[in-house]
C-alpha cells in the first residue's frame, strides 16, 4: 500500500482530489484518507508529528486496512508498504523555477546532524537533491548563519526517514517536495501553493506507478508466496491439533517448503493429519516425525 | 591490426553489457508495464547514485568515476558505512539496482586468508578488498550474508593499500601469497574502475608476492593490455552451464569464459582453474564427470598453473542470514552439515564424490597441481 503523509491540508487536498480518496471517519487522531491502494494522513507541522502519523498509518495499515486489503483479493499492494511524503520547501538558489518537484536521496536532520538515506529506485526524471530538515522556517536571515553553500528545506522528512529506518526497507520510503519559495516563506499564497501541486500532479502519479511497481516486483521476488491459501490454513490446523511448539511448526514449514521447491504437491499428505489431534508435545513430535519421514519420501 | 582490436573491443563490449544486465530488471520490468517511461539515458547510466566521501572527492579514481558517470546523482557522504551499514536495506532489491560507493579504506587493509579458502601451498596467505561486492547475482555467494548491502564500495585510496603490501612483503621471509580479488571479481568490474591497471606496475616491483585475481569474466581486453607477470595468476572460476544457468546469474556461459581462458593462455598468463563451488545434488551429480572432460578437451592441461577445488561451504552466520533473505531458495533449504561453524555438505559425502571427480581429474592434472579444501 501507498502511504502518504503531508504536513498541510492545502498539500492533502489536491492529491485527495486526484486519487479520489475517501475520509476514514472512524479514524479521529488524524484526518486519513484512502482507497484501496493509498492511505493519506495529515500529520500537522514539523518532524514530531510526521514521525507520529507516519506510524500511526503504518500501523492501522498493517492491522485495519489489511483485512479490508485481502478482501479486495489484489496481490500487488499486500502487506507492502511504501512511504510517500509530499510537501512543500524552501530552496536558497535559484537553480529551481518556484513549483519544481524534487526527488531526495539524502535527508539531513539539522538538529542532530544525522544524516539519512532513502534508495531512490524511482522516479529517474526528476532532479535529486539533499534536504535539510529544520525544526522551524528558514528565512534567508537564517539562512546566512547557517554553514552550507545552499539548501532545500522542509521540517518533516527526518521524522519520516526515522519512521522508515524502524519499519520499512530503505526502498520503501521515498520524499518528494514541490519549491514553494526562495527562503521567503511568509509570502506564500494557499491558491497559489495548490496551484503548484497541481501542474505537479502527473509526475507524482507517475512515481506513485512506480512504487507500485516496485512493490509488485519486491513481493512477487522476495516476499514469501510459496503456500497456497488452503496450504496454510492446513499448516495452522496440524500445528494446533498436533500441539506443536513455535520450533516444530517452523521444522514443519521448512519440509513443506523444501517438498514444493522440489516440484511435489504435499497436500494430500498433509490432508491427512488435519484432523488429528494429541494430547500432548511428546504425541505431536511422534507424528512430525511420520510427516517429515513422508514428506521426504515423497521425495 | 587495429580493426582486430577495434572488433575484440566490442566482444568485450559484448560480454560487458551481458555482466551488467542485472542492472537493467527493474528497468525491464518497468518496460512491461504500459504508460511507464524508460529512456536511453538512464539505460546508459549504471549507476544512478554515487555515494562519495567527503574526503575521497580528491583522489584520482574518484575523478575518473565522476568524469564517466557525469549522469549520475553524486551524493557527499561522511562515511561509507553511514550508507553501505543501514540497518534496513534489502540486499536483494539493491542487487539489481546497485549504487556505487566511492571511499577511503582505514586499517587493516590486509587480512590473513581464511581457513574456508584454499592457499595453494603458501604459508603466507594474505587477502585485501580494493572492492566490497560484486556486479554478478551469484545465488550461492557468500557476500550476500556478510555484507548488509549491495552496494558496491571501490576504495580510491591506491597508494594506502601499495604501502600496506609492501610492508607484509618485507616483513615476510617466505613469499606471499595475495588474493586480490576474493570478495569481489577485479576482472570483471575493470571496465568501471580499472584496479589492476594500477597496481600492475606495482606488483611487477615485488616478486617475493604472488598475487591472485579470481574471476568469472569473458572480458578479454585485460590480457591483451597487459604484459603476462611471473607473481601474477589469472584463477577462472568454471562450472557446468546448467549449473551456471541456475546459479551464476548474469554470468558469462561456459563457452565464453573457456575463451577467455585460451586468450589468457595465449598471451602467457598463468591461469588456474577453480571448480569451486561444487554441489552435490542429484541434478547435478552427473554432469561434473563429462564437465571435467570437456574442460580438458578445450584447454590443453599442460598449460595450466593448477586447479582448485572446493564444495559449496559458508559461514554458519552467513549461511543464516541469506537463508531469511532467500526464503524460497531451494538451496538454502536443503539439508546440510555443520562442522567448525561452516555449513557444507557431510564429511563422507563430500570424500565420496571427491573421489569420483578426482578419479577424472587426475587424467589430466598431476596430484601436486590439485588443490581442495
Amino acid at each position: 500500500m501507498i502511504l502518504i503523509i503531508t504536513a498541510l491540508m492545502i498539500e492533502a487536498a489536491p492529491l485527495i482530489e486526484h486519487f479520489r480518496l475517501r475520509r476514514d471517519m472512524s479514524i479521529h487522531e488524524f484526518p486519513v484518507y484512502r482507497n484501496a491502494d493509498i492511505a493519506l494522513i495529515v500529520s500537522g507541522v514539523g518532524k514530531v508529528r510526521s514521525a507520529i502519523a507516519a506510524t500511526y498509518l503504518l500501523s492501522i495499515c498493517n492491522t485495519k486496512y489489511n483485512k479490508d486489503i485481502e478482501n479486495v483479493n489484489d496481490d500487488s499492494c499486500i502487506k507492502d508498504h511504501t512511504l510517500v511524503n509530499i510537501g512543500f520547501c524552501g530552496a536558497s538558489e535559484t537553480q529551481y523555477e518556484i513549483g519544481s518537484l524534487i526527488l531526495i536521496n539524502k535527508v539531513i536532520d539539522m538538529d542532530t546532524g544525522i544524516d539519512s538515506y532513502p534508495d531512490v529506485f524511482v522516479g529517474k526524471d526528476l532532479p535529486a537533491e539533499t534536504l535539510c530538515c529544520f525544526s522551524k522556517p528558514i528565512s534567508k536571515e537564517d539562512f546566512e548563519n547557517i554553514n552550507r553553500k545552499s539548501v532545500f528545506c522542509d521540517m518533516e522528512s527526518s521524522g519520516i526517514m526515522e519512521v522508515a529506518k524502524k519499519f520499512t526497507y530503505a526502498h520503501q520510503v521515498v520524499i518528494l517536495k514541490i519549491i514553494s519559495d526562495y527562503l521567503n516563506p511568509k509570502n506564500l499564497n494557499k491558491e497559489t501553493l495548490k496551484g503548484y501541486l497541481a501542474k505537479q500532479m502527473p509526475k507524482i502519479e507517475q512515481i506513485i506507478k512506480e512504487v507500485k511497481q516496485l512493490n509488485y516486483y519486491f513481493s512477487k521476488n522476495f516476499t514469501d508466496k510459496i503456500f497456497k491459501e488452503e496450504e496454510k490454513i492446513i499448516l495452522e490446523a496440524i500445528s494446533e491439533n498436533l500441539k506443536f511448539t513455535h520450533a516444530m511448526k517452523q521444522i514443519l514449514l521448512n519440509e513443506v517448503k523444501k517438498a514444493k521447491l522440489e516440484g511435489t504437491e504435499p497436500i494430500k499428505i498433509l490432508e491427512a493429519y488435519s484432523k488429528v489431534k494429541v494430547n500432548s508435545k511428546t504425541e505431536g513430535k511422534k507424528f512430525l516425525n511420520e510427516i517429515t519421514a513422508k514428506l521426504n519420501a515423497k521425495d | 591490426m587495429k580493426l582486430q582490436q577495434n572488433l575484440m573491443r566490442k566482444t568485450d563490449k559484448k560480454e560487458n553489457n551481458k555482466e551488467f544486465a542485472g542492472f537493467m530488471d527493474i528497468q525491464e520490468h518497468f518496460r512491461d508495464v504500459k504508460d511507464v517511461k524508460v529512456d536511453a539515458k538512464s539505460e546508459r547510466e549504471i549507476f544512478r547514485n554515487i555515494y562519495v566521501e567527503e574526503a575521497a572527492f580528491d583522489y584520482p579514481i574518484t575523478k575518473a568515476v565522476l568524469q564517466k558517470y557525469i549522469h549520475s546523482n553524486i551524493i557527499p557522504i561522511h562515511h561509507y558505512k553511514d550508507v553501505f551499514n543501514r540497518t534496513n536495506q534489502h540486499y536483494g532489491m539493491q542487487k539489481q539496482y546497485p549504487a556505487l560507493i566511492l571511499a577511503i579504506k582505514s586499517d587493516p587493509l590486509l587480512y590473513k586468508g581464511p581457513d574456508v579458502c584454499q592457499n595453494f601451498g603458501f604459508s603466507n596467505f594474505y587477502y585485501t578488498s580494493f572492492l566490497l561486492n560484486c556486479i554478478f547475482d551469484c545465488e550461492y555467494c557468500f557476500l550476500q550474508g556478510m555484507y548488509p548491502s549491495a552496494n558496491l564500495v571501490a576504495f580510491v585510496n591506491i597508494e594506502d593499500f601499495k604501502d600496506a603490501i609492501t610492508k607484509i612483503v618485507s616483513n615476510e621471509r617466505e613469499p606471499v601469497y595475495l588474493a586480490a580479488s576474493y570478495d569481489t571479481d577485479l576482472i570483471a568490474f575493470h571496465g568501471i574502475i580499472p584496479y589492476l591497471d594500477y597496481f600492475y606496475d606495482f606488483f611487477s616491483t615485488l616478486p617475493n608476492l604472488y598475487v591472485e585475481v579470481r574471476t568469472k569474466s569473458a572480458g578479454q581486453i585485460f590480457y591483451e593490455e597487459h604484459a603476462a607477470l611471473e607473481n601474477f595468476i589469472v584463477a577462472f572460476t568454471l562450472a557446468p552451464e546448467e549449473v551456471i544457468k541456475k546459479y551464476e546469474k548474469y554470468t558469462p556461459s561456459l563457452k565464453a569464459r573457456i575463451k577467455a581462458v585460451k586468450k589468457a593462455i595465449d598471451k602467457g598468463f598463468k591461469v588456474r582453474l577453480c571448480f569451486d563451488p561444487i554441489f552435490i545434488d542429484t541434478e547435478y551429480e552427473s554432469l561434473y564427470e563429462k564437465f571435467y572432460d570437456y574442460i580438458f578437451s578445450e584447454i590443453e592441461p599442460g598449460k595450466i598453473l593448477d586447479v582448485g577445488y572446493g564444495f559449496f561451504r559458508m559461514p554458519v552466520d552467513f549461511y543464516k542470514r541469506i537463508k531469511k533473505q532467500k526464503s524460497n531458495s531451494k538451496l538454502f533449504i536443503d539439508d546440510y552439515c555443520l562442522i567448525d561453524g561452516i555449513v557444507s555438505y557431510p564429511t563422507a559425502l563430500q570424500e565420496e564424490v571427491k573421489e569420483k571427480h578426482f578419479a577424472i581429474l587426475l587424467k589430466y592434472i598431476q596430484k601436486d597441481k590439485l588443490f581442495a579444501l
